[in-house]
């Protein structure tokens, strides 16, 4: 099994580099480049989640850890926060064919990770949030 | 990382866009949008040919421009990649923008 890590501070402004470091591993991992741009989206999206909402946007509230983990089956992004116990895929899924006139405005992140991803699953081990997204080799 | 320009076709605004619009730059498309519309101008047409990538952060601003506008006029799109389109697919929104396949076919649209 081939694995890496990056630890970003947890501010906007670092999540094109978690993005890249997960886009070369991704590569390494042989992923196509639609599948690569899906990664690229669901860190996207889950360093943006954390930034906002865990940490509030504030500068120097937390670290993001990221680990890229490949082996047979699945290329596997965990990406762990310091944030408050929070489970995002428990949220109901907002609804596509809802009317423009019912929209909220936002709420697509998560509901995005999980269309492009193969395999989505919360942890929480008593310390840190983790979201463990996978996409097949 | 994201250039916006804006020009009066005629009575519509064209605010063509290019780059890569996430969470950090989100909001100076919102903005450019926003002020338009601030300015009275109530038919858009966006043109997103340049733009490679665009995450939730972007669909906000142009559903929440959409809904300012939508009535007195209406905002529309224009030549978006097939990652954008993606992304828009999954939102739904495919059916809620017109979209069109050219800058002179949305812009003729009005």
């Amino acid at each position: 099994m081939i694995q890496n890590r990056l630890t970003i501070a947890g501010v906007l402004d670092q999540i094109p580099r978690a993005c890249e470091f997960v886009v070369n591993a991704a590569r390494q991992a042989g992923l196509n480049e639609e599948a690569v741009h899906h990664c690229y989206l669901a860190v996207d999206e889950t360093c943006t989640n954390i930034i906002e909402h865990a940490y509030g946007g504030q500068p120097d509230a937390g670290y993001i850890e990221l680990i890229c983990q490949t082996d047979s089956t699945f290329f596997t992004i965990t990406i762990k926060d310091d944030g408050p116990p929070f489970d995002p895929l428990a949220r109901p899924d907002p609804d596509p064919g809802e009317p423009l006139e019912a929209r909220k405005t936002g709420g697509w992140g998560i509901y995005f990770i999980k269309n492009v991803m193969d395999e989505v699953n919360y942890m929480h081990d008593g310390q840190r949030n983790s979201l463990v997204m996978k996409k097949k080799v | 990382m994201l250039d916006v320009s804006i020009s009066m076709q005629g009575s519509v605004a064209l605010v063509e866009v290019s780059g890569r619009i996430d969470s950090m730059n989100a909001n100076q498309l919102g903005e450019a949008l926003s002020n338009e519309i601030e300015n009275g101008h109530m038919h858009m047409v966006l043109d997103l040919g340049g733009v490679d990538y665009m995450s939730s952060a972007g669909l906000r601003e142009i559903v929440s421009a959409l809904k300012k506008v939508r009535g007195p006029g209406d905002l529309r799109l224009a030549q978006p990649s097939s990652r954008v389109r993606e992304v828009l697919e999954m939102a739904g929104l495919d059916t809620i923008f017109q979209i069109f396949g050219t800058q002179a076919e949305a812009l003729g649209s009005f």
